[in-house]
């Protein structure tokens, strides 16, 4: 039993029902074949399954210590599957308690990610921009516009799963947001002025508005 | 916020130069928009057209202050 619990580490939403949420889920595929590369085992809830009652089922039952929230989300919750609330501050936000949560939702880490308990909690705390070439969205792998932002982002819960704490993976999403802008402010790149007028300001404000709270050693 | 008519029109200007075919979720919201419906928001004064305004001057202000440090 001890060793079971100790493999099932990790759960990771991946909800799909809009173009954000489809780019989201596809760039957080690698995060499954890293962690379990590095030793976990991953409780993948996709699409309708990430709703509130598998959610609740998943965390009460396997207690996974890492949890990897993406999609929707406003200052007191997040939403999985249609936009469906799945965590909501004052309500089943206890689930999160103790746990090390990434939260790829915007604004959650405003109030639920700093009132929920967690013991670090590293998320949004204004709106996160996406951009994306309307002509390339069945590839979001491929989506150059999308990839400076998806990249940058997705660093850190990549650093979780590698069973860095919480504050390196903080730390190199922030370098990661870094290197692109300086990579398009001094030098030349394949992106044209204009592609960069439309990416750089979304780089710079998704930097900004990314946050961490709690205990910055923790790691799963 | 109330945003002076001209920071509207310096972010107008910038994303009228945006490429055509980018598209843009804001918030992260199911809802996409092309550069001409952020334009429109801007224009109606809606709370999205405002949030326009304040991520772009958010950029040009930390723009202007990393040339300053340099």
């Amino acid at each position: 039993m001890q060793m079971f619990q100790r493999c099932i580490s990790v759960l990771i939403t991946m909800p799909d029902f809009d173009l954000p949420t489809s780019y989201i889920t596809k760039w957080s595929e690698k995060l499954v074949k890293i962690g379990e590369k590095n030793g976990l085992t991953p409780i993948v809830l996709k699409g309708k399954n990430v709703n509130k009652n598998h959610i609740t089922y998943s965390i009460m039952s396997k207690n996974p210590k890492l949890l990897i929230f993406n999609g929707h989300g406003s200052s007191d919750s997040i939403t999985g599957q249609d936009n469906e609330p799945i965590i909501i501050l004052g309500e089943n936000d206890n689930l999160l308690e103790s746990k090390i949560i990434h939260a790829f939702a915007c604004n959650s880490a405003k109030d639920l990610g700093f009132k929920c308990r967690a013991e670090s909690f590293i998320g949004y705390n204004d709106w996160f921009w996406l951009c994306m070439d309307r002509f390339g969205t069945n590839r979001p792998l491929d989506d150059k516009f999308a990839q400076p932002l998806l990249e940058s982002a997705i660093e850190a819960p990549l650093q979780l799963v590698k069973r860095n704490t919480t504050g390196e993976a903080f730390e190199k999403s922030q370098q990661k947001y870094q290197e692109w802008i300086d990579k398009f402010t001094i030098s030349s790149s394949k992106y044209t002025t204009e592609e960069l007028q439309l990416i750089l300001p979304l780089l710079t404000w998704n930097k900004s508005i990314q946050v961490i709270h709690g205990n910055r050693n923790a790691k799963r | 916020m109330k945003y002076s008519s001209d920071e509207k029109e310096l972010v107008i200007a910038r994303l009228r130069a945006i490429p055509d075919n980018a598209i843009i979720s804001i918030g992260l919201g199911t809802k996409t928009f092309t550069k001409d419906d952020m334009i429109r928001e801007i224009e109606k004064n809606t709370e999205t057209g405002n949030k326009i305004i304040e991520m772009q001057m958010f950029y040009l202000k930390s723009l202007k202050k990393t040339i300053q440090q340099k």
